[in-house]
């Protein structure tokens, strides 16, 4: 199940970022970077499962936060409309938020 | 007849919220270690009685080294007061009890306020106030400074203690020591003490505590200290098995596996994504406040222009339409126009502190400042300086370390103030419409870059030094209140609107006037011309004609007058508006050289006030002056140069 959760995290992190190439580069550097917070997920996997847990909640929360600031950006400079980099934002956007409150459940 | 309490505790327990909730003042607090550097004071009646509180800079123990826990300890030996209430955080209390034990060592009459109680609970951490106050031989209030629980207990405690005579609690060590102790407290016998104080001056002098050792030995007191050699650890080990054993009786349940606050810390202080995690996050940040926020400052900037269209429609005197307009309004509202930004930044930064997250960043970096030979603490003042340098300058109190606090003072105005922002923004805006917010955090990674090259450069050529360890506790993470949050905007932001209605109100009357006189409009024969046209001979190189001379020269007062004095200077006789002059006067690359040499050039006159009293030297304020300038010019003149082959 925690593979399966990193796996479809990494997908949408990673197709979103590359999505916003011709957009904004900075911005998709930021996706890689916090995509590859559930990628050393899947390292810790054999170390801890709470380890991995935690990866899933802050790579969501990181998702959460870069993807609601770039839709704001998008809104205020009127450039926003829904094409597929934005929807695979808002899927991103979700799902991270999603995958935070699941994981967090597993820490006090 | 007024109480005098003071507060003490370590870092980041909640010393000034605790402080703020029982004075009602509003002292900036964070969610971080070192906001305190100086004593700070406030009165509350309670009781029909006036009770006087000092908030004290955090300390982890009475044998200090830093600047501001000398502050703490000081304060103690020297100005005796009441009550000391010494403030421990509920979950961290094994290290808020060794200061304790200090504390009432000293034979002081003493509070054990646990703070964050409600937060304990929440981890399913109980605490036994009975047992505690048993063992230790103090009273014990929980508090908490954020829901205000125990506020009115702690109230109720400082005015009965103050009127109990003081409780002598003694530590008891093994016999070794309790020797030493009674050895060296008969050579103390001739220096006037109480006899706790004895007791303290005593184990402090085991301790090879260096100022306690100087003190006795001014006074006449031959000890020798070398005997006492690796005592001072068994001290603090016995310190410590003590607290072990009172917290064994004390806290009844313990936490056993991982919380939210170590998860998160697993991966954001990882090994290899914390610094990237960090980089990301950090431009987020700015491109949120320069680019989301951007249609707020549109509307700031037309309600200025509408304004000042106003005015020019219906007052009839050329002079006083032109001193409102083009001065006041132009001036002033250039300024005021970038508020939206720069409370936008300083919300992001805010929640970013209250969360507990910067501590983080300075863990992170830790590691590549010890290799520039800096710590961690220093990065700490950088990111002061992103909102003034004057506070950052100030917090450099923090280094334990003479040298490496002397680097952080001289590297620490590089970084990228609030003031500068609206200058960033504006040439931004102009000149890198599309790419304004990607330009605005390149400079403010450049500002980074020159003040960590100040670092090496200094250390290296003028120290030789080595930097000190960064020890430093995290603290947890929280959900940042929005009371906090808008204190903190309030306090970093009333600094930007008090000097838009002083200094640079102040400034664009002047600027108005050496602009409008002595040709009455024609300011290419001003009085603004002529001090520009002097200055203009040294930038040539970068093609700066003596407007944006002269509006670099007044912004050595500060760093926003630079901006009031273009909107001034540029679009000045009103045929053509003030973007298109300015764009019409210099290229996209020259103006990049302008923000490269606003970035750098000498910090504003406050900066360079708080660097001559904290280091006590003038050099240090005239090498700044010139290095900066040294700086600044070269860097210019490299993207002159460099563009000039590129494009």
């Amino acid at each position: 199940m925690k593979i399966l959760l990193l796996c479809i995290q990494i997908f949408l992190g990673f197709t979103t970022a590359l999505l916003f190439v011709g957009e904004d580069l900075l911005f998709t550097l930021c996706l890689f970077v916090f995509s590859l917070v559930p990628v050393f997920g899947l390292i810790d996997l054999k170390h801890s499962f709470l380890r991995t847990d935690a990866h899933i909640m802050v790579g969501g929360i990181l998702a959460f936060a870069a993807g609601t600031l770039k839709i704001l950006n998008l809104v205020a400079s009127t450039n926003f409309s829904l094409r597929v980099s934005v929807v695979s934002l808002f899927v991103l956007v979700l799902y991270g938020l999603l995958v935070a409150i699941v994981a967090k459940r597993s820490f006090k | 007849m007024a109480i005098k309490v003071a507060l003490c505790g370590n870092p980041n327990v909640g010393k000034t919220s605790l402080f703020n909730a029982l004075t009602g003042l509003r002292q900036y607090v964070a969610n971080w270690a070192g906001v305190t550097v100086e004593v700070k004071e406030g009165v509350r009646k309670w009781q029909g009685k006036q009770i006087e509180i000092v908030d004290l800079p955090g300390t982890y123990t009475l044998t200090s080294f830093s600047l501001d826990e000398k502050v703490a300890r000081e304060y103690l030996l020297y100005k005796p007061v009441d009550v000391v209430v010494v403030i421990a955080d509920a979950l961290n209390l094994y290290q808020g009890l060794y200061l304790l034990l200090e504390v009432v060592e000293m034979g002081v009459k003493t509070i054990l306020a646990v703070n964050a109680i409600d937060e304990a609970r929440k981890k399913n951490v109980e605490l036994d106030r009975y047992e505690l106050s048993k063992h230790l031989g103090v009273s014990v209030v929980f508090t908490s400074a954020v829901t205000g629980e125990g506020i009115e207990d702690l109230l109720n405690t400082i005015v009965k203690v103050a009127s109990l005579p003081a409780t002598q609690v003694r530590v008891n060590y093994s016999e070794d020591i309790e020797k030493a102790i009674d050895e060296v407290r008969q050579s103390l016998s001739q220096i006037e003490l109480s006899e706790m104080l004895s007791r303290w001056f005593s184990l402090k002098c085991i301790e090879n505590d260096p100022e306690i050792m100087e003190f006795v030995s001014n006074r006449g007191v031959k000890i020798d200290f070398s005997v006492f050699k690796g005592m001072g650890e068994k001290i603090a080990r016995q310190k410590y098995d003590m607290i072990n054993l009172i917290l064994k009786e004390a806290v009844k349940k313990r936490e056993k596996s991982l919380n939210v606050s170590e998860a998160i810390d697993h991966v954001l202080t990882h090994k290899y994504l914390g610094i990237p995690i960090f980089l990301a996050l950090m431009y987020l940040a700015f491109n949120f406040a320069f680019s989301t926020v951007q249609p707020l400052t549109d509307a700031v900037e037309w309600l200025f222009t509408a304004a000042a269209d106003l005015i020019k429609s219906t007052i009839s005197s050329e002079m006083i339409s032109s001193l409102l307009a083009d001065g006041v309004l132009s001036g002033v509202g250039g300024v005021l126009s970038f508020v939206p930004n720069i409370f936008a930044l300083f919300l992001i930064l805010g929640v970013m502190e209250e969360s507990g997250y910067l501590p983080r960043a300075a863990f992170v970096v830790d590691r590549i400042m010890y290799s520039l030979k800096l710590s961690g603490r220093s990065f700490m003042s950088f990111l002061l300086g992103f909102g003034c340098s004057v506070p950052a300058v100030m917090s450099t109190r923090g280094i334990s370390d003479p040298k490496e606090r002397l680097v952080t003072i001289l590297s620490v105005p590089f970084i990228s103030c609030s003031a500068r922002l609206p200058v960033y923004l504006l040439l931004a805006s102009i000149f890198f419409r599309d790419n304004a917010g990607t330009v605005v955090f390149g400079m403010y990674a450049l500002s980074i870059l020159v003040s960590i090259s100040t670092a090496v450069f200094t250390n290296k050529i003028l120290f030789k030094g080595e930097p000190s360890f960064l020890i430093m506790e995290l603290p947890r993470y929280r959900f940042p209140t929005a009371k906090n949050i808008v204190l903190y905007l309030w306090n970093r932001g009333k600094h930007f609107l008090i000097k838009a209605g002083t200094i640079i109100f102040a400034a664009s009357v002047i600027i108005w006037i050496l602009s409008y006189f002595p040709a009455r409009g024609d300011v290419s024969h001003s009085f603004a011309a002529y001090i520009g046209k002097a200055v203009s001979v040294i930038m040539k190189p970068f093609g700066f004609d003596w407007r944006i001379s002269t509006a670099l020269v007044f912004g050595v007062a500060a760093k926003e007058v630079i901006v009031s004095a273009l909107s001034m200077f540029f679009g000045f006789s009103g045929t053509i508006s003030f973007a298109q002059d300015l764009s019409m006067q210099i290229s996209p690359l020259q103006a990049f050289a302008l923000l490269v040499f606003v970035m750098a050039y000498v910090p504003c006159f406050a900066t360079l006030g708080a660097i001559y009293s904290e280091t006590g030297q003038k050099r240090w304020v005239v090498f700044t002056v010139f290095y900066s300038l040294l700086v600044a010019y070269l860097l210019a003149l490299a993207v002159v140069f460099i563009g000039g082959l590129v494009l």
